[in-house]
């Protein structure tokens, strides 16, 4: 057991690692002449309410995720143990279709004429709105809004949020639960004070992990979103693969989206005590 | 009552998680190409599945790099942790925190970094830039499913097996390695997932030669999906849902954790390593001799064509892989600025870029001149579409089709009285049905036609006052932006009206009776796509005669017929039958292409100033 085992990866990691990162840094800085610039920066500026829109939507997938996935976590941890297997594994399970394959299947469901609104006429809904409220069309538009693209990432990143907590959850002491309820406290006492804070560490990683793919996802807002709006993502993927071509540019909005990205899990870890320090990432 | 709530939300979420799914199963099965309407049973995509070489190939490339990425990431990722354990606070403090960098930044990010990278050090993309790019994103998950259990250690027994006489490295593999063993495998597992699952890495680090099945899928879920992809994923789905039964089923076997380890203590490991051993060469053997039957990736005998979506007959590629032992690697874009954005970082044989894109590869000198010699059916070609504005000097282009942009509308739905005009598509009766083009050369070009501008406008002013347009019309009308997914859209009646081009507009009228195509009175853009050979291309031999081919009056009369849109060549023309030459939407007669015009390649400030509206645009 000798530490030297390790250095292979070391210099992995500074050649796969860190060098891209500092790729990116020096690419921000440049102007594509071999000088260094700040108007990247400066262009960016412009689409700042691209960045303010791909915040929002993450936000709001990242708590929904949070208030769907902790109670599931929760239920997973107290059930016996040949059924936590099996729960995981159905958990598991969808990632091996491929995500794009899984959220374009959602087109189908949410589409004018798909699933949903299939169901909805069948079951006469759409005809009771048209003749109660004067609704117009014959349809409910959900495909190619807003609601969509946060539909497709609560989908795609909730097992992100399920994993981190529930491992937390079953290693909980139970001894503390016990003290606490020998102690007279009531069941909302107990999880108020004794089962959450406990399982923060799962919490903040789970956060991380649904939050940080969601902000820079770039395919669920073409599928779902219809591309009339663009998230960081797609901007990112325009300046490198699509129309505009312009790896300075991406590369400063990569940057600044990285830095945003890092502040945020900043902000967040204040929130965790540090007392652990493999976090709750470990799946 | 509590467990009954519990139950029912179990249920609910299971449901969100697996409904699409199961949509994506059912429609395997579906006698039809439509995703959500039943048309009954069939086996056929199934069969097709397997007829398909660009789908094997991908699926090839998938397994392969997902097996030898997770080994090297495994072996790699086992010995840094055993390392790392070792180390001092601060350095493993480190290390732990950069190994934490690829799980926490985003997958966008990374893809675009390790572009860059290999960008840097000029290593083209390919199986190489793909696996490195894989085991990077990898390792992490072998550390963090490693460490726990080395902590769990008990530190005796090393020392207990170096005080009986081991050796390190047998107190290594005889103590250590047994007893992290379910962390390792956890790993390795966990590392095989996410690199079969992954995207986004791929797409920015994959070449055209070594596309994974989800860069594929990719660029199909951009127009259509095959259901040959459902039938590919719900198989390799099965699959693994087998694998797991089977891994789950032998785990829970021995009851007690005591009575495992005795178990596992007294079995030979020499056996499982050997199975070990048997399982990975068939996991690497088989995709590899998939793809060398495939014919590997030698340069001087592929030919590498990026073309539009939908825009060739691909029977014809076998046609033409049989008559001259080429191999032909084909691959799409959807818009002339994505082809020209790949062509900066990869190399390719054929593209077929329309002509103000031609001019402006001409002006970057990103073309090669044309040696017709060895495209002797350039002569087939109409004069009338030779020497055009684009290429004066018909020095690097070869026409392949032209056409007009008009509006696809459903008559079922379209009020007669509204037809005519651009302004279909700015009619608030139509809210939230009708589309606009996703690039801004085709939106903005629509937009400047409606105000009665010129499409190769500089004036600023007005290149404001069309975007201006696009954007009221995606706050009030528009459902949204799309380029190929209007051929599908359309025709499934989720559209009622969309500029598109004619050609394309053929094929739609005749998979949804009701459409119809009318080229607005305003005027609008009249376009011609040509083969071109770029600079960066590897086989230029391979090149000539693939476009020769092309060229020849068979191929180029399959291809017309099978896309719809209109072929330069006069024979072709001659051939079609009457109510074809005589069709509007076929062959559009002077009266409509006099009000249209051609792009052309603008200046960089007013490129420019494209890029800036469209970003501002889709704020």
């Amino acid at each position: 057991m000798k530490k030297y085992m390790a250095y292979p990866y070391g210099v992995w990691m500074v050649i796969f690692i860190i060098c891209p990162i500092l790729l990116i840094v020096l690419y921000a800085f440049s102007d594509g002449a071999g000088g260094a610039t700040l108007a990247n920066f400066a262009g960016i500026v412009e689409y700042w309410p691209i960045f303010v829109r791909s915040f929002f939507l993450a936000f709001v997938s990242t708590v929904i995720c949070l208030a769907l996935g902790y109670p599931l976590a929760y239920i997973m941890s107290r059930q016996p143990p040949h059924r936590q297997q099996l729960y995981m594994t159905l958990i598991m399970l969808p990632m091996w279709m491929n995500f794009l394959l899984r959220t374009y299947a959602w087109m189908s469901i949410l589409e004018n004429k798909g699933f949903i609104n299939q169901f909805l006429n069948r079951i006469g809904f759409i005809g009771f709105l048209q003749s109660a409220f004067g609704y117009t069309l014959d349809y409910i538009p959900l495909i190619n809004t807003s609601g969509a693209v946060v539909l497709g990432m609560v989908y795609n990143f909730l097992p992100f949020m399920v994993l981190p907590i529930y491992t937390v959850l079953i290693k909980l002491d139970p001894k503390l639960i016990e003290a606490a309820q020998d102690l007279g406290a009531p069941a909302g006492i107990v999880f108020r004070r004794v089962i959450f804070p406990l399982s923060l560490p799962g919490v903040i990683s789970g956060i991380t992990m649904v939050f940080v793919p969601s902000v820079s996802t770039f395919v669920i807002s073409k599928l779902l979103g219809g591309g009339k709006y663009m998230l960081v993502g797609d901007l990112i993927d325009l300046q490198f693969m699509g129309n505009a071509y312009n790896p300075a540019l991406g590369s400063a909005i990569a940057l600044v989206m990285m830095v945003l990205i890092f502040l945020c899990m900043w902000i967040m870890n204040k929130f965790d005590d540090g007392s652990s320090e493999e976090g709750g990432l470990m799946l | 009552m509590k467990k009954f709530f519990q139950n029912f939300y179990m249920a609910f979420i299971f449901l969100l998680l697996y409904a699409p799914i199961f949509v994506l199963m059912l429609f395997s099965f579906n006698d039809s190409k439509s995703r959500v309407v039943w048309h009954g049973f069939t086996l056929d995509w199934y069969v097709k599945m397997f007829q398909d070489s660009r789908i094997l190939h991908s699926l090839c490339v998938t397994i392969l790099v997902a097996v030898i990425s997770a080994i090297l990431a495994t072996v790699i990722g086992t010995a840094a942790a055993i390392g790392i354990h070792q180390m001092r606070r601060r350095t493993r403090t480190a290390y732990l925190t950069i190994n934490n960098i690829p799980m926490s930044s985003s997958d966008t990010i990374m893809g675009v970094s390790f572009m860059l990278l290999f960008g840097f050090i000029a290593l083209d993309k390919g199986y190489l830039t793909l696996i490195l790019a894989h085991v990077t994103f990898c390792i992490p998950y072998v550390v963090l499913n490693v460490m726990p259990k080395l902590r769990q250690l008990d530190r005796n027994a090393y020392e207990a097996a170096l005080d009986l006489g081991a050796t390190p490295r047998q107190a290594l593999w005889k103590v250590i390695i047994p007893e992290i063993m379910p962390g390792i495998v956890t790993g390795a597992i966990m590392a095989f997932t996410i690199s079969v699952d992954d995207f986004v890495v791929s797409y920015f680090t994959a070449g055209n030669t070594s596309q994974p099945l989800s860069v594929v899928i990719y660029s199909m879920v951009r127009r259509r999906i095959s259901p040959k992809i459902n039938a590919v994923s719900t198989v390799l789905f099965l699959f693994v849902l087998v694998l797991l039964i089977i891994v789950n089923l032998r785990q829970t076997h021995p009851k007690s954790s005591r009575a495992a380890h005795a178990f596992r203590a007294n079995r030979r490991p020499a056996g499982k390593i050997a199975m070990a051993v048997v399982l990975c060469v068939l996991l690497i053997g088989l995709p590899t001799a998939g793809l060398l039957a495939a014919g590997g990736a030698n340069e001087n005998t592929t030919v590498n064509v990026y073309n539009w979506g939908e825009y060739m007959d691909e029977s014809l590629l076998a046609e033409f892989e049989a008559q001259t032992g080429y191999k032909v690697v084909y691959t799409t874009y959807d818009a002339n600025e994505s082809m020209y954005a790949r062509l900066k970082t990869e190399s390719y044989d054929v593209i077929i870029p329309s002509d103000y894109m031609v001019a402006r590869l001409i002006d970057e000198d990103m073309l090669q001149p044309l040696d017709y010699d060895n495209i002797p059916n350039f002569d087939l070609i109409d004069e009338k579409y030779t020497h055009l504005e684009f290429d004066p000097d018909q020095q690097y282009s070869v026409p392949y089709t032209w056409g007009v942009v008009g509006i696809v509308y459903n008559q079922k739905y379209i009020d007669p009285a509204d037809l005519g005009s651009w302004d279909l598509l700015w009619n608030e009766k139509y809210a939230g049905q009708v589309a606009m083009f996703d690039n801004p050369r085709d939106a903005l070009g629509a937009a400047l036609k409606f105000q009665g501008h010129s499409q190769n406008t500089e004036d600023p002013d007005e290149l404001r006052a069309a975007a201006e347009l696009v954007r009221r019309g995606k706050e009030t009308t528009f459902q949204g932006l799309f380029m190929d997914q209007i051929l599908e859209k359309l025709p499934n009646e989720e559209l009622y009206a969309a500029p598109y081009y004619n050609g394309d507009a053929v094929t739609m009228m005749e998979e949804n009776e009701d459409l119809a195509f009318y080229v607005p009175e305003e005027g609008s853009n009249l376009f011609v796509d040509a083969m071109c050979i770029p600079k960066n291309a590897k086989n230029v031999e391979g090149a000539e005669a693939f476009i020769n081919f092309m060229c020849s009056t068979e191929a180029a009369a399959a291809n017309a017929d099978y896309i719809g849109y209109s072929s330069p060549q006069r024979e072709v023309y001659e051939m079609q039958p009457d109510e074809i030459k005589n069709d509007p939407v076929h062959y559009p007669d002077a009266a409509i292409t006099e009000k249209c015009d051609t792009f052309l390649n603008l200046s960089d400030e007013t490129n420019k100033l494209y890029t800036a509206l469209w970003a501002e645009l889709l704020k």
